[in-house]
Protein backbone atom coordinates (compact mmCIF):
# COMPACT_ATOMS: atom_id res chain seq x y z
CA UNK A 1 0.00 0.00 0.00
CA UNK A 2 2.71 2.38 0.58
CA UNK A 3 5.09 0.79 -1.92
CA UNK A 4 5.30 3.95 -4.46
CA UNK A 5 6.62 6.45 -1.03
CA UNK A 6 8.92 4.07 0.19
CA UNK A 7 10.74 3.01 -2.92
CA UNK A 8 10.88 7.07 -3.18
CA UNK A 9 12.80 7.51 -0.25
CA UNK A 10 10.27 9.89 0.69
CA UNK A 11 10.65 11.84 4.06
CA UNK A 12 7.37 11.39 6.11
CA UNK A 13 6.00 11.04 9.47
CA UNK A 14 6.28 7.18 10.77
CA UNK A 15 4.96 5.56 13.88
CA UNK A 16 8.11 2.91 14.93
CA UNK A 17 6.76 0.55 17.50
CA UNK A 18 8.66 -2.67 19.58
CA UNK A 19 7.21 -5.45 20.07
CA UNK A 20 9.05 -6.73 23.01
CA UNK A 21 10.00 -11.00 23.21
CA UNK A 22 11.00 -9.62 26.82
CA UNK A 23 11.84 -6.84 29.54
CA UNK A 24 13.29 -6.68 32.27
CA UNK A 25 12.99 -3.93 35.28
CA UNK A 26 16.26 -2.20 36.56
CA UNK A 27 18.53 -4.82 35.38
CA UNK A 28 22.15 -3.10 35.54
CA UNK A 29 21.23 -1.37 38.70
CA UNK A 30 23.96 -3.04 40.96
CA UNK A 31 26.44 -3.42 37.57
CA UNK A 32 29.50 -1.28 37.91
CA UNK A 33 32.59 -1.48 35.87
CA UNK A 34 36.02 -0.99 36.99
CA UNK A 35 37.75 2.10 35.37
CA UNK A 36 41.56 1.65 34.90
CA UNK A 37 42.92 4.78 33.87
CA UNK A 38 45.06 6.96 35.36
CA UNK A 39 43.44 10.30 34.08
CA UNK A 40 40.09 9.07 34.94
CA UNK A 41 38.63 10.92 38.35
CA UNK A 42 36.82 7.94 39.35
CA UNK A 43 37.51 4.06 39.56
CA UNK A 44 33.86 2.80 38.64
CA UNK A 45 30.97 3.64 36.20
CA UNK A 46 27.45 2.44 37.37
CA UNK A 47 25.44 0.89 34.26
CA UNK A 48 22.62 1.61 36.10
CA UNK A 49 21.18 4.67 34.18
CA UNK A 50 22.88 3.10 31.22
CA UNK A 51 20.70 4.46 27.78
CA UNK A 52 21.45 2.47 24.93
CA UNK A 53 19.81 1.39 21.33
CA UNK A 54 22.02 -1.54 20.09
CA UNK A 55 21.08 -3.68 17.05
CA UNK A 56 20.64 -7.89 18.08
CA UNK A 57 21.34 -9.02 14.40
CA UNK A 58 22.02 -12.74 13.56
CA UNK A 59 22.47 -13.42 9.90
CA UNK A 60 19.53 -12.07 7.84
CA UNK A 61 17.40 -10.49 10.90
CA UNK A 62 17.09 -7.06 10.10
CA UNK A 63 14.85 -5.46 12.71
CA UNK A 64 15.94 -6.72 16.22
CA UNK A 65 17.26 -4.23 18.99
CA UNK A 66 17.70 -3.86 22.70
CA UNK A 67 16.46 -1.35 24.45
CA UNK A 68 17.79 0.15 27.61
CA UNK A 69 16.00 3.02 28.72
CA UNK A 70 13.86 4.66 31.41
CA UNK A 71 10.15 4.08 31.73
CA UNK A 72 7.93 7.32 30.77
CA UNK A 73 4.54 5.64 31.08
CA UNK A 74 2.28 2.33 31.63
CA UNK A 75 -0.51 1.16 29.62
CA UNK A 76 -2.29 -2.09 30.21
CA UNK A 77 -4.14 -3.86 27.52
CA UNK A 78 -6.19 -6.90 27.21
CA UNK A 79 -5.42 -9.74 24.72
CA UNK A 80 -7.66 -12.74 25.39
CA UNK A 81 -7.46 -13.57 28.81
CA UNK A 82 -4.04 -12.05 28.94
CA UNK A 83 -2.99 -8.91 29.03
CA UNK A 84 -0.25 -6.76 27.00
CA UNK A 85 1.91 -3.66 28.62
CA UNK A 86 2.35 -1.15 26.36
CA UNK A 87 5.53 0.57 28.03
CA UNK A 88 6.43 4.22 26.79
CA UNK A 89 10.51 5.29 27.25
CA UNK A 90 12.38 7.73 25.89
CA UNK A 91 15.60 6.88 24.09
CA UNK A 92 18.35 8.10 23.08
CA UNK A 93 18.59 8.64 20.24
CA UNK A 94 14.95 7.69 19.09
CA UNK A 95 12.80 10.27 21.22
CA UNK A 96 9.60 7.97 22.69
CA UNK A 97 9.16 4.81 21.96
CA UNK A 98 6.55 2.59 23.06
CA UNK A 99 7.03 -1.57 23.24
CA UNK A 100 4.89 -4.05 23.93
CA UNK A 101 5.04 -6.94 25.94
CA UNK A 102 2.74 -9.44 26.72
CA UNK A 103 3.04 -9.22 31.12
CA UNK A 104 3.87 -13.28 31.00
CA UNK A 105 7.28 -11.96 29.52
CA UNK A 106 8.01 -9.27 31.96
CA UNK A 107 10.23 -9.53 34.84
CA UNK A 108 9.92 -7.26 37.87
CA UNK A 109 6.66 -4.30 38.17
CA UNK A 110 7.00 -1.59 35.59
CA UNK A 111 6.59 1.84 37.34
CA UNK A 112 7.33 4.85 35.63
CA UNK A 113 10.84 6.37 36.08
CA UNK A 114 12.18 2.66 36.28
CA UNK A 115 14.88 1.72 34.03
CA UNK A 116 14.26 -1.27 31.64
CA UNK A 117 15.62 -3.23 29.00
CA UNK A 118 13.79 -4.59 26.39
CA UNK A 119 14.37 -6.81 23.50
CA UNK A 120 12.56 -7.25 20.58
CA UNK A 121 11.09 -6.44 16.96
CA UNK A 122 11.20 -2.83 15.46
CA UNK A 123 7.48 -2.83 13.54
CA UNK A 124 6.46 0.35 11.79
CA UNK A 125 4.16 2.49 9.48
CA UNK A 126 3.89 5.22 7.74
CA UNK A 127 0.67 7.04 9.54
CA UNK A 128 -2.46 7.65 7.57
CA UNK A 129 -5.06 6.53 9.77
CA UNK A 130 -6.39 3.00 10.69
CA UNK A 131 -6.81 0.98 7.51
CA UNK A 132 -10.08 0.65 6.03
CA UNK A 133 -12.21 -2.45 6.60
CA UNK A 134 -15.32 -2.96 5.66
CA UNK A 135 -16.73 -3.33 9.01
CA UNK B 1 25.60 5.02 12.85
CA UNK B 2 24.86 8.49 10.94
CA UNK B 3 23.23 10.20 8.16
CA UNK B 4 20.14 11.48 9.43
CA UNK B 5 16.74 11.92 8.14
CA UNK B 6 18.26 14.87 6.11
CA UNK B 7 20.25 13.56 3.65
CA UNK B 8 18.49 12.50 0.21
CA UNK B 9 19.99 10.06 -2.74
CA UNK B 10 21.08 12.16 -5.44
CA UNK B 11 18.48 9.52 -7.72
CA UNK B 12 15.71 10.07 -5.12
CA UNK B 13 15.29 6.19 -5.73
CA UNK B 14 15.72 3.48 -2.60
CA UNK B 15 17.65 0.24 -3.70
CA UNK B 16 15.56 -2.37 -3.04
CA UNK B 17 17.50 -5.67 -1.56
CA UNK B 18 16.98 -8.94 -0.88
CA UNK B 19 16.92 -10.43 2.87
CA UNK B 20 19.91 -13.13 3.11
CA UNK B 21 19.47 -15.84 5.39
CA UNK B 22 16.34 -17.10 7.10
CA UNK B 23 14.24 -13.86 8.38
CA UNK B 24 12.73 -13.79 11.85
CA UNK B 25 9.16 -15.65 12.32
CA UNK B 26 6.06 -14.02 13.84
CA UNK B 27 7.24 -15.04 17.31
CA UNK B 28 3.27 -14.98 18.33
CA UNK B 29 4.70 -15.93 22.30
CA UNK B 30 5.31 -12.14 22.29
CA UNK B 31 1.48 -11.25 21.76
CA UNK B 32 0.24 -14.95 23.74
CA UNK B 33 1.47 -17.07 25.53
CA UNK B 34 -0.07 -19.84 23.91
CA UNK B 35 0.72 -19.81 20.14
CA UNK B 36 -1.90 -22.82 18.65
CA UNK B 37 -4.77 -20.68 20.96
CA UNK B 38 -4.12 -17.98 19.57
CA UNK B 39 -3.70 -18.28 15.98
CA UNK B 40 -7.18 -20.37 15.71
CA UNK B 41 -8.43 -17.20 17.62
CA UNK B 42 -6.76 -14.91 14.84
CA UNK B 43 -7.47 -17.29 11.87
CA UNK B 44 -11.02 -18.04 12.83
CA UNK B 45 -11.83 -14.37 12.50
CA UNK B 46 -10.78 -13.91 8.91
CA UNK B 47 -13.50 -12.85 7.21
CA UNK B 48 -14.81 -10.58 3.96
CA UNK B 49 -15.72 -7.92 6.69
CA UNK B 50 -12.42 -7.16 7.87
CA UNK B 51 -10.55 -7.49 4.77
CA UNK B 52 -8.41 -4.41 4.14
CA UNK B 53 -6.79 -5.11 1.33
CA UNK B 54 -7.12 -7.30 -2.04
CA UNK B 55 -4.46 -7.24 -4.96
CA UNK B 56 -2.03 -9.36 -7.50
CA UNK B 57 1.47 -9.32 -7.00
CA UNK B 58 4.76 -10.96 -6.75
CA UNK B 59 4.97 -13.77 -3.94
CA UNK B 60 7.72 -16.13 -2.97
CA UNK B 61 8.95 -16.34 -6.40
CA UNK B 62 5.77 -17.90 -7.84
CA UNK B 63 4.75 -15.09 -10.08
CA UNK B 64 1.82 -13.10 -9.43
CA UNK B 65 -0.88 -14.48 -7.06
CA UNK B 66 -3.84 -13.05 -5.50
CA UNK B 67 -3.32 -11.61 -2.22
CA UNK B 68 -5.62 -10.49 0.58
CA UNK B 69 -5.30 -8.94 3.36
CA UNK B 70 -7.33 -8.66 6.64
CA UNK B 71 -7.23 -6.91 10.00
CA UNK B 72 -8.38 -9.05 12.76
CA UNK B 73 -8.46 -6.38 15.96
CA UNK B 74 -7.26 -7.65 19.54
CA UNK B 75 -8.39 -4.09 21.20
CA UNK B 76 -8.83 -0.83 20.12
CA UNK B 77 -4.93 -0.44 19.74
CA UNK B 78 -3.62 -3.87 18.49
CA UNK B 79 -4.54 -5.99 15.34
CA UNK B 80 -3.07 -8.82 13.49
CA UNK B 81 -2.76 -8.38 10.21
CA UNK B 82 -3.57 -11.63 8.57
CA UNK B 83 -2.02 -12.41 4.61
CA UNK B 84 -3.27 -14.51 2.43
CA UNK B 85 -2.67 -16.10 -0.86
CA UNK B 86 -4.42 -17.46 -3.60
CA UNK B 87 -2.53 -20.24 -5.39
CA UNK B 88 -5.05 -22.07 -7.65
CA UNK B 89 -7.88 -23.15 -6.17
CA UNK B 90 -6.54 -22.87 -2.53
CA UNK B 91 -6.22 -20.07 0.27
CA UNK B 92 -3.24 -20.30 2.38
CA UNK B 93 -2.18 -18.12 5.17
CA UNK B 94 0.63 -16.44 3.73
CA UNK B 95 2.19 -14.53 6.97
CA UNK B 96 0.25 -12.53 9.79
CA UNK B 97 1.69 -9.85 12.08
CA UNK B 98 0.88 -7.63 14.93
CA UNK B 99 0.13 -3.66 13.84
CA UNK B 100 -0.14 -1.13 16.70
CA UNK B 101 -2.47 1.78 16.03
CA UNK B 102 -0.27 4.19 18.46
CA UNK B 103 3.28 5.21 19.22
CA UNK B 104 5.35 8.49 18.68
CA UNK B 105 5.64 9.66 15.37
CA UNK B 106 8.73 10.62 13.96
CA UNK B 107 10.49 12.20 10.70
CA UNK B 108 12.41 9.82 8.59
CA UNK B 109 13.35 9.35 5.73
CA UNK B 110 13.45 5.83 3.82
CA UNK B 111 16.84 4.84 2.42
CA UNK B 112 17.02 0.90 1.94
CA UNK B 113 14.15 -1.65 1.05
CA UNK B 114 15.18 -4.94 2.54
CA UNK B 115 12.78 -7.67 0.73
CA UNK B 116 12.05 -10.62 2.02
CA UNK B 117 11.89 -13.70 0.26
CA UNK B 118 8.34 -14.15 0.45
CA UNK B 119 8.40 -10.75 -1.71
CA UNK B 120 5.19 -9.06 0.10
CA UNK B 121 7.21 -8.49 3.35
CA UNK B 122 9.93 -6.04 3.74
CA UNK B 123 12.17 -4.53 6.62
CA UNK B 124 13.16 -0.73 5.92
CA UNK B 125 15.96 1.38 7.05
CA UNK B 126 15.02 4.47 7.75
CA UNK B 127 17.00 7.91 8.84
CA UNK B 128 15.37 9.06 12.22
CA UNK B 129 17.54 11.68 13.57
CA UNK B 130 20.66 11.29 14.03
CA UNK B 131 21.08 7.14 13.69
CA UNK B 132 19.22 4.55 11.22
CA UNK B 133 16.29 2.48 12.38
CA UNK B 134 15.73 -0.63 10.82
CA UNK B 135 12.17 -1.87 10.86
CA UNK B 136 9.22 -3.74 9.80
CA UNK B 137 7.05 -2.52 7.67
CA UNK B 138 3.55 -3.51 8.90
CA UNK B 139 1.93 -1.12 5.99
CA UNK B 140 4.24 -2.17 2.95
CA UNK B 141 2.31 -4.61 0.84
CA UNK B 142 4.03 -5.07 -2.21
CA UNK B 143 1.58 -3.89 -4.20
CA UNK B 144 0.78 -3.18 -8.12
CA UNK B 145 -2.90 -2.41 -8.03
CA UNK B 146 -5.72 -2.90 -6.09
CA UNK B 147 -8.72 -5.44 -7.52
Amino acid sequence: MERERYLSGEVADASIWMVGYGLRVNPYRDVKIKVEREEMPFKEVSLGNAEVLIPFEKGGVLDEYVVTERVRGVERLPVLDEEIYMVRISNIPMGELDILVNKNNVKGEVKVGDMVEAVGWMEGKIPGGRWQTLR
Amino acid sequence: MSSGAGKKKASGKVPVKRVKGEPHGSHFEAIYSDVDKFLNYVIGRVSLNNVFRMTEQPFADMGKQFIAGHLVDLNERLSIAVIQVMIGERRELATAYPVYWGGDRKRVRVMEVYEWPIQIEVNIAAGVGETVVRYFATDFLWSVKDI
